[in-house]
């Protein structure tokens, strides 16, 4: 790969990435590590001195979240708002991006609207979440799932479309043009060309949007109470009590990385893609 | 805010119970308790104590009373015992417990925006809840003789610190459900004597400090609803107030200074690394491991600490009382209260009523004192089992601090409806100062001067 | 990983379906489309069902925040608290307090200082990072999905975590440090390790998202220009500095403006670990509206500082975004 270097030796490029390699692996693993282990070890022995790096492992913080019903009822409530929102959002995104696809020539227009799009990201958790909930109240959506699918729905669409409005973008015109000029409609064109083009950004997407929503937590707090609780909400049901949770609540914790642990890697490419607009195939 | 008071005494066996319980809190309909599978505790109060009294408990039967909590060991205790409620007045309860941090959010934005339910809940923020029209006076329901029977609740039995907490300008509005007050943890081979006074507590705390142990570790993170509970304490002994009788923010009082140059004193040359962020949890945990000699904070904390399962050196930990100025000490004193809340209907007050009625009854308390440790009567201190489970030795020192306790400089802060806002000021300044990025005048000035432009 | 390649792309379909797109950013948006060719009209339904497209997005946004964003510039102009009977309309008095408190400017600070060296370190720890590992023979995919886990963890998770980790007293940090002689910080007590500290967990758990930017945006470098520059006698510092970081502008912007909104609104480090403090020393502006809001049930001041980050978010995309199509135009024109 190197060609004759004048330099400094051969070796010393590869040697020094792989000693930054490892080191930044290292420091991305061990806060990983630990959260595992205090999961595992008894609690109280969680935070003793010296640490306790991996003895007298047992799974009895498992044992106790996954016998919590409510922890698991939150899981699925979790599950059912990503699906949800994540459904939403790639659907809106994906048909907001083809619909801005022929506007490309009116460029304030297209910019304005994908501003206007991402703006809904900016908005302080208290900007949304206070307002929202006084009208939830009145409108009996509080502490309901379709009330918080609503309201995730909103902070994470403007993020997810600005991502499928740019994917389109780097469609290039003459493909979609062609389409139209055999006389299909648009949503022909949408359904042979379009959304396939699109669609490994848009799995890309989905990707964020899971991981978003899985993750959400400030709307969550505000907006539900103990009949719409989600995963990350529901930690907070092992704070509060003495140290013997702090196992519990590593357990819950790693119980809650899983999915999006899962998603993450089964996607990964298409996050590349959806993450670069689909300039490059993962 | 609130200070304390999230202590479990829990055995092994309740927590599994408190898990089952939570899990039926989603049960919007059902009663809960779920996980109780009928009485729990052996020394459960038969419904006979309660026929006792001369009132009709199946009044509001069919009734469905929502009680919002935050996570804590009376409610944890009571939760076994819904069920034989729901047997004896026909009204169901649907507890919502939320852990403390969620709880502390959730329940003004609920309240503010105007709902009746629920009916019943716990309060951090007494002031606040008077101010904001949250609560309904409980003279009416004390005084009605169809709903309460005077002699048989006996609420002068309740300790007198805490009555005088429930009631401000003249009206009850809330109903003590637990008492906690401050006294000192230390390790007995490294503190031989209670510490007399606060000079005392410093050079002790000195003597104790090595490089292996701290000498002294209290709370002083910024948060509100931790440091100015036991920073408290240190200004009443002073002498001071956090709001002065006559209802001002007296944060740089000289009393006030002195309390803040010793609290960041005992700290900053016998505290631990690290305590600027301490909470309860850090401390309590830091006292476990034995790397703390002294702890000043919550009663609710003796069981643990005295308990070798969960303390390493539970052996060789005692209690002493607040260290004195001038002969005298104030210890700070928390009292978990619930109240009714006022938007609900005349009949679910009155149910909940019913249901405030029997959760703070003497058989009740007979029953759940010896678990939670915070037993708001003087009667059920009374009771063995108290003592087999802390120590006798313990559960004298701790009943005659609440006996004891003057409620009054910790209720003219608690009660003030600026309370929560002034706290943080509070806990700011303290933690400032014992991080030593502000000195104890320019800290104090400070939380002066940003109380009193609210208050 | 594959890279694209500058293989021109034709227009029929199937050619489209193979990998390897045109190169995107072959002009500043809106000049890449060809001029219409004059014998195509546009139908009008065509367009308007184009346009009906837009239906979904627009709708769904703008009925859900219209409403709460004009309810919050509304309490934001009162005096709005369940402390006192009624509300009154109090104009930008809540503006006013807050501009000439010194709390707020406070607060300002420490959330740009948080940003900013956040964001940047983290840009270039991805860069480094995705350079070596783009570099890489074998192995370089796993090593990503490695890389990327700290991204996909909810950050209330690992938040006790890290307070149990940046305990000064018996935290492991401390513990490991102390072992080989480095001097051990009082991470979250002290004034001056706080709000790095933070810094350091930000950085921790949102370094994947860039890096994963970073390394599409590597991949779609072709290797002729290394080689090229090498036959050159470029050293391997000056080919990342005149040939990669210009390269990749477009995709460093998307990643700063994506990283910036979020790190504007950092909020669960901060109440779990530091409760803004010790005293106010990370205390951000999001933060400041929380407290104002929740803590002290100031919900007039509350939403007016929240609606005031949002401007400054807003100015800081408008900026960054200009940036962007710049970029991109700088990047065709190789």
């Amino acid at each position: 790969m190197k060609s004759v270097r004048t330099r400094s030796p051969r070796w010393t490029g590869p040697f020094l990435r792989w000693i930054g390699l490892g080191v930044y692996t290292l420091w991305v693993i061990f806060p990983l590590y630990w959260l595992i282990r205090t999961s595992l070890v008894p609690s109280v022995d969680a935070n003793s001195l010296p640490p306790d790096w991996f003895s007298h492992l047992g799974i009895s913080s498992y044992q106790a979240v996954f016998s919590s019903g409510a922890f698991l009822t939150a899981l699925l409530h979790s599950l059912i708002v990503s699906a949800c929102v994540t459904a939403v959002a790639v659907l809106c995104g994906t048909f907001a991006g083809f619909g801005l696809t022929h506007l490309r020539r009116n460029v304030r227009v297209t910019g304005n609207y994908e501003f206007w799009v991402l703006s809904s990201r900016m908005a302080p958790p208290i900007a949304v979440a206070l307002p929202l909930y006084f009208i939830y109240v009145k409108i009996h959506l509080e502490d309901t799932l379709l009330g918080l699918i609503i309201a995730q729905t909103a902070t994470v669409v403007g993020i997810i479309s600005w991502i499928m409005i740019e994917t389109f973008r780097s469609i290039p015109a003459e493909v979609l043009e062609a389409a139209e000029a055999d006389g299909c409609s648009s949503w022909r064109a949408f359904r042979t060309i379009g959304w396939p083009l699109a669609r490994p950004g848009a799995v890309g997407a989905a990707t964020i949007a899971f991981l978003l929503s899985w993750n959400e937590f400030f709307l969550a707090l505000v907006l539900t109470n103990t009949a719409a609780r989600t995963g990350p909400v529901a930690l907070y049901q092992f704070i509060g009590y003495e140290s013997l949770n702090l196992g519990q609540l590593a357990a819950a914790s790693c119980v809650i990385l899983i999915p999006t642990v899962i998603v993450v890697g089964l996607f990964q490419r298409q996050l590349v893609s959806g993450l670069t607009f689909g300039a490059v195939k993962g | 805010m609130q200070p304390i008071s999230r202590r479990s005494f829990m055995t092994k066996s309740a927590l599994a119970g408190s898990a089952l319980a939570l899990g039926g809190v989603l049960d919007a309909c059902g009663s809960s308790g779920a996980g109780g599978g009928g009485s729990g505790s052996g020394s459960a109060p038969k419904n006979s104590a309660f026929a006792k009294a001369n009132i009709e408990w199946k009044r509001f039967a069919g009734t469905t009373i929502t009680f919002a909590a935050s996570a804590n060991p009376w409610v944890t205790a009571i939760q076994p015992e819904l069920p034989s409620f729901t047997q004896l007045t026909g009204i169901k309860i649907n507890v919502q417990t939320l852990g403390e941090n969620e709880f502390v959010t959730k329940l003004p934005l609920t309240l503010t925006s105007g709902s009746g339910s629920p009916q019943v809940f716990m309060v951090n923020q007494p002031g606040q809840a008077v101010a904001a029209h949250w609560v309904a006076p409980l003279d009416p329901f004390q005084s009605n003789s169809k709903l309460t029977d005077s002699s048989w609740y006996d609420y002068r039995d309740v300790f007198k610190g805490a009555r005088d907490f429930a009631t401000s300008g003249g009206t009850q509005w809330f109903m003590p459900i637990s008492a906690e007050v401050q006294v000192l943890y230390a390790r007995k081979d490294l503190v031989p004597n209670a510490p007399k006074t606060i000079s005392d507590l410093i050079a002790q705390a000195h003597k104790a400090n090595s490089s292996s142990i701290a000498g002294i570790g209290m709370r002083a993170s910024a948060d509100p609803s931790e440091t100015p509970w036991p920073y408290g304490g240190f200004v009443f002994t002073e002498g001071g107030y956090f709001i002065d009788p006559s209802g001002h923010p007296a944060l740089d009082s000289a009393a006030a200074v002195r309390a803040l140059t010793a609290y960041s004193e005992l700290l900053r040359s016998s505290g631990p690394k690290g305590v600027t962020s301490w909470g309860w949890l850090q401390a309590e945990q830091a006292f476990e491991q034995g790397q703390i000699a002294m702890w000043s904070d919550s009663t609710s904390f003796a069981s643990t600490l005295l308990d070798p399962s969960t303390a390493r050196d539970a052996k060789k930990t005692v209690i002493y009382p607040m260290p004195t100025v001038h002969g005298a000490a104030k210890p700070n004193v928390w009292y978990w209260t619930l109240g009714i809340n006022k938007k609900a209907s005349t009949k679910d007050q009155q149910a909940a009523w019913l249901f405030l009625q029997w959760a703070t009854s003497k058989p009740l308390y007979a029953a759940t004192a010896a678990q939670t440790g915070t037993a708001i009567r003087g009667s059920s201190w009374a009771s063995p089992s108290v003592s087999s489970k802390l120590g006798a030795a313990a559960a004298t020192a701790i009943h005659d601090a609440l006996a004891a306790a003057d409620s009054r400089p910790m209720s003219l802060a608690w009660n003030n409806p600026k309370w929560s806002q002034i706290a943080s000021y509070v806990a700011q300044g303290v933690s400032a100062t014992v991080a030593g990025s502000s000195s104890v005048k320019s800290a104090a000035s400070t939380m002066q001067s940003k109380a009193s432009a609210i208050a | 990983m594959t890279s694209t390649r500058n293989a021109a792309a034709s227009p029929s379909r199937p050619a489209l379906r193979q990998r390897g797109w045109r190169k995107r950013g072959s002009g500043p948006a809106g000049t890449d489309a060809r001029q219409g060719s004059p014998t195509r009209q546009p139908v009008d339904y065509q367009r308007r069902a184009r346009r009906g497209f837009l239906l979904p997005l627009t709708l769904v946004l703008g009925v859900v925040t219209i409403a709460p964003f004009l309810y919050a510039v509304w309490l934001s102009l009162t005096d709005a608290s369940p402390l006192q009977h009624g509300t009154h309309f109090t104009g930008i008095k809540n503006y006013e307090t807050l501009v000439t408190s010194s709390s707020f400017w406070q607060a300002a600070l420490t959330t740009i200082i948080f940003t900013v060296v956040a964001v940047a370190v983290e840009l270039t720890l991805a860069i480094l990072v995705g350079y070596a590992l783009h570099r890489l023979r074998r192995g370089g995919s796993a090593l990503r999905t490695l890389f990327i886990l700290p991204m996909a963890a909810a950050p209330i998770a690992v938040m006790y975590d890290w307070q149990l980790i940046f305990n000064a007293l018996s935290g492991v940090a401390n513990y490991l440090l102390g072992k080989v002689g480095l001097p051990q910080p009082d991470w979250l007590g002290s004034a001056h390790m706080a709000l790095p500290s933070l810094m350091i967990i930000d950085i921790w758990q949102w370094t994947p998202f860039i890096l994963v930017i970073i390394v599409g945006g590597l991949s779609s470098i072709p290797d002729e220009i290394y080689e090229a520059a090498q036959v050159d006698g470029a050293s391997a510092l000056q080919q990342m500095w005149r040939i990669t970081v210009p390269l990749l502008r477009p995709y460093i912007m998307v990643a700063c403006l994506f990283r910036v909104i979020d790190a504007l609104k950092t909020f669960d480090s901060i109440q779990v670990l530091t409760s803004g403090g010790p005293g106010t020393a990370t205390t951000t502006l999001n933060y400041y509206s929380f407290q104002q809001a929740i803590n002290n049930l100031q919900f007039g001041p509350g939403t007016a500082t929240a609606l005031i980050l949002l401007v400054i978010a807003l100015l800081l995309t408008k900026f960054l975004l200009g940036r962007l199509e710049k970029s991109r135009g700088q990047a065709v024109a190789r």
